[in-house]
Order: C-alpha cells, then structure tokens, then sequence
C-alpha cells in the first residue's frame, strides 16, 4: 500500500482481538485434565495404531525399509479425529472445544472453530444457540464461538444480526463480550441507518473504551463491504468523519479516519471542510496525518492541494509536514510537483524529497504506487509493524 | 508459584465449566483423546481427511503437517516422501518440505520434488510435487539446485495438469511471495511463457504476473509475444506490456499502439487500450484519443477509459477499479 503507517495500523487492527487468545496459549502450557498432552514419539511405535500407510502406495515402496517413526514437538495429534468430524453435532462440539483449550492446541482450536462455522452454516437457531453459549464464555472460547459466527452465513440474517448488535449494546454484558459481538458484525453486507446510528453511539461512548473502538473498526469494514458490492460508502463514512471529528478517545478518531484506507472509496468535496478542521487542528499529530491521507484520494485533487498549502504553512510537526508532502502527491501525482518545490523551499528538510519525487515521475512512471515504492525515507517518522508511535 | 497454581486452577474451573455443558461429558464419554504424533500418522490424517473430511478438517490436517515438518527430521519426510503414492498427500507432504526448505534455509530440501516432478511415470504425481512448491521461493530454489530443473522445462510436461501447476506457482510466488515486486520471478514468468507450447498457460503468465521490475530483455520478449497466433496470448502480452516499468513505458506505448490499429480481435483491441492507459494514465488521454474511430465498435471502450482517466486517480489499482464500475 501506499503507506507503511497503513500497514502498521491495519495490522495493529487485525491483531488486537488475537491478542488476547494468543497471550492465554503462549502461557501456561500444562494441561489440567488426566489425558496426557499431545506428546512426541522418538522412534518408538505410536500408542494408538493407524491405518497403514501404503494404502494407496504403489510399487516403489514395497522394498523400502520402514521409516522410523519420529517423535515430535508440536502440534498436538488426536485420536477419533476423523470419527469427530463426520458425527459432530452442537452438543460434541463444545466437549472438543473444552480439550483444545485444556491441551493448549491452537491448531485444534482453529480447526473446531471453521468446523463450528460449517456446523452453523445458514442455521439462525444454530447461530443463536452459539450466542447462547457466548453470553457465558470468556477468554478464547468466547473468540472461537464468535470468529465462528462472523463466517456463519447466518450471521446475515436479521435475527442474528441483531442479537449481534444488542449484545454489543447490552450493559450488562462484559467488555470482552461486548466487544466480540460488535466484531462478529463486520461481515454484515450492508448496516440500514438505524444501525449505523447505534454502532455510532457506541463509538462515542468514552466510558467503553475498546468496545467503542471495535464499534468504529466494525462501522468501517461494513463500509468496506458494502463499497465493494454496491460503490456505496456515503453513509458510513459521514459517520465516521464525525466521529474522527468529535470523538474524545484518539485512538477512536485515529481509527475512524483510518478505515477508509481498507476500501479506498474516492471522496469528493463535501467531507473538504471536516478533513481541513482535523488536519489544522486536531491536537493529536497522528490524528491530523491520518487527515492528510485522507484528503491524498479525492475526485478534487486542485482542492485537496489548496487545503495542503494552507495547512503545510501553519503545521510545525516535522511528521505531519512530510505527511502533507507525501500524500499531496498521492492526491496530484507530477501535478503536484511545483506544491513541492514551494514546500521545500519553506522548509529546506523536504528539498532531498522533492528531488526524489521529480526523478521518479521524470524515469516515466506514473502509478503513485511505484513512485512511492522508489521513494526513499528521510524523516523516521513511518512506523514499523508492531513499533510504538 | 502462586500465580501458576491459580491459572491451573482457573484453567481446571474452565475445562470443568465446559466440559459439564455436554451430555457426553455428563456421561464421560470422550469423541477426541490426545494421541502421540507420528509422520506415517499425520499422513494418514491428510490421507482420511482428502477423501471424506470436512473443508475445516482437510484445511487442519494440511496446515498441521507443516507446521510439524518444522519439528520433523527431514529423513523421516523424505522418507514419507519416497513411497506416497496419493496425490493430494504427496502435494501436502510437499508443501511440508517446502516450507522446511524455506524456513530453514535449506534449498536442498526441495531437490526430491524436482526430481519427481520431472521423473514421475504418473502425470498426477508429477503434478503434485509442482504444486508442492507452491507458496516458497521456488524460482530462486531451483537456481541454488543448480538450474538442474526448471520451469521451463516443466512448461513443456505432456500433461495440462503439470503445465497448469507450473503457472499456478509462478502467478502465486509472484504475487504473495513477492507482492510483484522480485525481479527474477517475473523474468522467469516471461521465460517460461515464452518456452511453453500452451498457448493458456502462457497466457495466464503473462496477463497474472507482475511485470513491474522486469528488464529491458522481458519487455522484448513479451513484445515478441504480440504476434503470437493466439489471440488469448496477444491480449495477455498487451495487458503485460502495460505493466512494465516507467523506463520502458515509450517502447511498449508504441507496440500497443501499433496493435489496436492492426489486431483485428476485440479482446486484443480491448487488452492494448487498457495496456496504454496504464502506461500513462492521466497522461494517456491524448493517445486514448488519437485512437477513436479506428474501430467503432471499440469507441465507448475508450470513452469509458477517458472518462475515468479524468478523475486524475494516482495509482493504477483504484484508476482500473473505476473502469470496471463503469464498464467491464
């Protein structure tokens, strides 16, 4: 993409739920049931006999001598798996799930989870059942019953789905609860207004916290899927420049701002005034750079160009400056070179970029994608995957 | 030791929790008990699961295999990988040295997948061990082997399975291993459409691979590409010839000029206008222009370029993106 910032925050994003799953398997390895964990055979026979290997093997193999059978670390290997798979019911399932948790088996649980969604499949009273279930798990039980809804074709229906969003209303519910609902929403096809409102009121509400920012993740990636299979984003993304606008949480107005990234929808002139109030004045410098990306993909380039020179004269954050360089070419391309040469000479720091981006548009290559790709890094202000901004 | 004792004994009340809320459990019966882990085991999974698992199961048994190869000796894979005779097992356990090959720096490793790729009497295992090298630098593999295998030689396979697998693994190295942007992938991608006597194949590389950092040799060879017999070949040069790099972008904006006035097919025509309009793309309007009227039934295809060449979009992903709303 065109930003590493963007990788960063888009992983961040995709993240921030596993994390938790993924800090309760790294921990304590030991199982607490009376079945030994999967364990790791030197070259000693397996305990359980299989099917022999050559079933289907030809000639070739008759001489050869039997490979020794090795004994391995991980992952975790399991008897009647295949007996599981053909006969699992709603009632199995939860008795598997409890061994994948209680032997710390990911990879199991990963499996029982795209299992449990085949197992729902378009089943509203499946689908409901499972939400059933969730209103009493935490931890990564609760992640693997709603990972598992989210792909469900049943999560479409509007009884799920509006389950869904009263879990995520509910203040009786826990954080944790709350939030994995709203996020098992964001294969929603398309959210009606009344919807969006909801899930806005909850992206406002700076008592939440992460359910607020899940609120305004799932706002986005709706619009994500709508945009792709309809070109409509509008609705959304009014909402979400309010809320990158009015919002007390910086993250959520970082986030907000953000999520069109995912889609790329082309805004026009209307959301100008809004992106020009954030970028000069946001108090968050990631906030008023997110602005500017923003304003780099519009049907108004001249505009967006006018709205960068104002705003390059009165920023004084080195980041947000090359942050207004950078995407003044994303919104112009070379038309936006003479805007450059005008940045650097104010500020002398920016004179090595503006050389780079008129070479690269000088070699003949016009897709700002491969112009940035050449580009160079001057500024450390692009954050690395995972580095703290 | 405290914490520890209580996150077991928090674990024991989950587990206890979970397990209550199943009749089985009530009546302590078990459907799934940890076993110990073997290759000829997991291979029998991979071997049960292909023939009669779930989607979830199949995906499960494949990505454990390699996941476990990285523990696995490599004598004991290899071994395996001698006497399967299963395709779609010989495809998983190739995929598991493959990657072992990869995270382990070992390019060595894949040398038995070459052999039977190039070896094997029966066209679905040859193809089988191709696909194994889905995924993993293959292309870079096969030159510290010592160029011995190739995918120009694998492009020439008898078999449509073979040749198919090889251009699925060019178009996946490219684009996931690479994101598009290695030079010698997309080279070779060229190389071997221009060594392969499928026409499909051939075209599937050259219109799926990006040829963002290929060289000035590349471009000629996929312009060579233009006078092809084939149709389906020509329209997937042009489309190529969009895509190379802004130092080479005069030469093939001429080649694709000089196609759509020559090229009679549709199809052809259609892939040179989407060809120049990458080439230039806010920048190409004039050319787009100088092009009406010399097939009217192509016309609206360049209006409709024209018309989103004007929304001044910068990066070539979002200007075709336009396009397609507009007209596919």
């Amino acid at each position: 993409m065109t930003s590493q910032k963007l990788r960063w925050t888009a992983a961040a994003g995709a993240l921030l739920i596993a994390v938790a799953v993924a800090l309760f398997w790294t921990r304590d390895a030991s199982p607490t049931s009376e079945d030994p964990p999967p364990t790791v055979a030197g070259h000693a026979a397996p305990q359980t006999p299989r099917g022999a290997p050559g079933a289907a093997a030809g000639a070739a193999t008759t001489e050869e001598p039997e490979p020794a059978v090795e004994q391995l670390p991980m992952p975790g290997c399991w008897d009647g798996l295949h007996a599981f798979d053909a006969s699992v019911s709603m009632d199995t399932f939860r008795q598997a799930l409890a061994m994948a948790i209680g032997n710390n088996d990911r990879y199991l649980a990963s499996y029982l989870q795209e299992r449990l969604t085949e197992l729902v499949g378009g089943d509203a009273a499946r689908a409901l059942q499972v939400l059933e279930w969730a209103q009493s798990a935490n931890g990564p039980e609760l992640s693997i019953y709603m990972d598992a809804l989210k792909d469900a074709p049943a999560v479409h229906t509007a009884q799920v789905a509006q389950r869904l969003l009263k879990m995520g209303e509910d203040p009786g519910a826990t954080s944790q609860q709350r939030s994995a609902a709203l996020d098992a929403l964001e294969t929603q096809r398309k959210l009606t207004a009344g919807d969006i409102q909801r899930l806005k009121t909850l992206a406002l509400d700076e008592t939440l916290d992460s359910t607020a920012w899940v609120a305004t993740r799932t706002l986005g990636r709706v619009m994500k899927e709508d945009f792709s299979r309809t070109g409509n984003y509008a609705p959304y993304w009014k909402e979400l420049l309010d809320i990158g606008s009015t919002s007390d949480d910086m993250a959520v107005r970082l986030l907000a701002l953000e999520m069109p990234s995912y889609s790329n929808p082309v805004i026009g002139e209307e959301s100008f005034d809004s992106l020009k109030r954030i970028l000069a004045n946001d108090r968050e410098r990631d906030v008023r750079e997110m602005a500017a990306f923003r304003l780099g993909l519009t049907k108004a380039p001249d505009q967006a160009l006018d709205i960068f020179r104002d705003a390059f004269e009165k920023e004084h954050d080195l980041c947000v400056r090359w942050a207004i360089f950078r995407f003044a070419v994303r919104a112009a391309g070379e038309k936006a070179l003479p805007l450059l040469e005008q940045f650097a000479t104010k500020d002398p720091r920016f004179t090595q970029d503006y050389l780079e981006f008129q070479a690269l548009y000088a070699s003949g290559t016009v897709d700002f994608a491969r112009i940035w790709l050449g580009k160079r890094e001057h500024h450390n202000c692009l954050v690395e995957e995972g580095a703290p901004h | 030791m405290v914490p520890v004792s209580m996150k077991q004994a928090g674990r024991a009340a989950l587990l206890v929790v979970l397990t209550s809320l199943s009749p089985l459990a009530a009546r302590g019966e078990v459907a799934i008990r940890p076993a110990q882990c073997t290759v000829q085991g997991m291979l029998d999974d991979v071997r049960q699961a292909m023939k009669h698992g779930s989607p979830a199961l199949k995906r499960y048994v494949k990505m454990r295999l390699k996941e476990a190869a990285l523990a696995m000796s490599a004598e004991s894979l290899l071994a395996a990988w001698q006497g399967e005779r299963d395709p779609e097992v010989l495809e998983a356990l190739g995929a598991a040295l493959a990657t072992k090959a990869s995270n382990t720096g070992a390019p060595g490793l894949i040398q038995p997948l070459l052999a039977r790729a190039v070896g094997d009497a029966d066209p679905a295992l040859r193809a089988a061990a191709v696909r194994g090298l889905r995924g993993v630098p293959s292309v870079e593999f096969m030159e510290k082997n010592g160029g011995v295998v190739t995918y120009e030689q694998l492009v020439r396979d008898a078999s449509p399975e073979v040749r198919a697998a090889v251009a699925e693994n060019l178009v996946a190295e490219s684009a996931d291993v690479y994101s598009g942007h290695d030079r010698g992938v997309s080279e070779a991608a060229v190389s071997v459409a221009a060594a392969s006597e499928d026409p499909a194949v051939a075209a599937k590389l050259l219109r799926e691979v990006s040829m963002e950092a290929v060289g000035h040799e590349a471009v000629e060879q996929v312009t060579r590409q233009l006078r092809s017999e084939n149709p389906e070949l020509r329209a997937a040069a042009a489309t190529a010839l969009g895509g190379v790099p802004g130092g080479e972008a005069a030469g093939a904006r001429g080649s694709l000029v000089d196609l759509y006035r020559d090229d009679k097919d549709p199809a052809v025509r259609k892939a040179a206008l989407q060809g120049i309009a990458r080439l230039g793309q806010s920048q190409a309007a004039s050319v787009l222009e100088s092009l009406r009227g010399v097939d009217r039934s192509m016309d609206a295809e360049i209006d409709a370029w024209l018309n989103v060449l004007k929304l001044n979009l910068q990066e070539w992903e979002l200007v075709l993106r336009e396009k397609q709303r507009l007209r596919r």
